[in-house]
């Protein structure tokens, strides 16, 4: 059993260490904050969660900023404000030799003094992720973000 | 003679209905009808037909028009190969015959299946539900194998109990 365990940690380490991910700076002002539910049924496969922040540099083009680990009931994140930023919520699922990744997009515009949070949940094998903006303090009242793809991707 | 003949015949006629069972079903209504009635659930939802087929449409174009990518190890001997394929799963909704039809395809990039079995262009059938009304209520009949809790997602989303997503790569 134990061996079985020591096989799996290295194999996860191994597959962590291919994935390419680079850590998101998230030194900008905080204007998003990211509530988490994700809870794995069991040891394996075992869920992780993050959020892949993309500039948008043209239609259907993208340029990688950054991720972080959603593994924290909430996250704050400071995003660049009148731009077009493609977030990405990625549910991973690691199992001994095999990991399936299912990711949830959003093009999202931050205006100035908006602040914006996201409830990411993903529970019993049924995941949800809203966006919703609200106005200038964090009290005023919040709308729902529709879904918003990229533009001319096919 | 005749008896050789027959044989050979039947035989044949054998073979040939043996392989028409690996054809996959090339519709809805195909698929439906090749399915046990164990692979059939029937819900009675206490909401308007409108109402459930509205919510339906919303939710399967949300979340059953989705592909994932899936990496995995193979084994073979002294080989460690490792593979990746996406997975594309699609919905398509039509109402007609004063009923819903919901159908959800599964394929495989790069195809998996043998031409010979001819895989639907958008894949093969997995899951078929269909709403019917019953006066203020709705009637749902979902056909299927349990794929990613497809089935319990729709029969949540008729019902307006649970609107999140099924994790498909489970």
């Amino acid at each position: 059993m134990m061996a079985r365990l020591t096989i799996a940690a290295f194999a996860l380490a191994l597959l962590a260490g291919c994935s390419g991910m680079k850590t998101y700076p998230n030194t900008l002002e905080k204007n998003l904050t990211v509530h988490t539910k994700a809870r794995s049924e069991s040891l394996f496969p075992r869920l992780r969660v993050d959020i892949d922040i993309f500039d948008v540099v043209g239609d259907c083009r993208v340029e990688y900023r950054g991720s972080l680990k959603l593994d924290q009931p909430s996250i704050e994140i400071g995003l660049p404000v009148n731009k077009p930023i493609y977030l990405s919520i990625v549910f991973t699922r690691n199992s001994i030799g095999s990991r399936s990744t299912l990711t949830h997009e959003t093009v999202l515009t931050p205006r100035p003094q908006h602040y914006y949070s996201a409830e990411v949940s993903h529970l019993d094998g049924m995941y949800q992720v809203i966006f919703r903006e609200r106005g200038a303090t964090r009290n005023s009242p919040a709308r729902v973000l529709p879904r918003k793809p990229l533009t001319n991707c096919e | 003679m005749n008896n050789r003949l027959a044989v050979i015949a039947g035989l044949l006629l054998g073979m040939l209905s043996g392989c028409a069972a690996l054809v996959l079903p090339q519709n809805p209504d195909e698929f439906r009808a090749r399915m046990p009635e164990s692979y059939q659930e029937r819900h009675h939802i206490k909401r308007p037909y409108r109402v459930a087929a509205d919510v339906l449409a919303k939710k399967a174009r949300e979340c059953l028009n989705v592909s994932f990518r899936h990496e995995y190890t193979e084994y073979n001997g002294p080989y460690r190969i490792k593979r990746q394929t996406t997975v594309k799963y699609k919905s398509t909704m039509r109402e007609a015959g004063g009923k819903t039809v919901l159908a959800v395809q599964y394929t495989n990039i790069p195809k998996q299946i043998l031409p010979f079995q001819k895989e639907p262009p958008d894949g093969m059938y997995v899951v078929v539900a269909d709403l019917y009304p019953r006066g203020n209520e709705t009637q749902l009949v979902i056909s299927g194998i349990d794929s990613g809790g497809i089935q319990k997602a729709i029969k949540n989303w008729a019902a307006g109990t649970n609107m999140g997503c099924p994790d498909l790569t489970q």
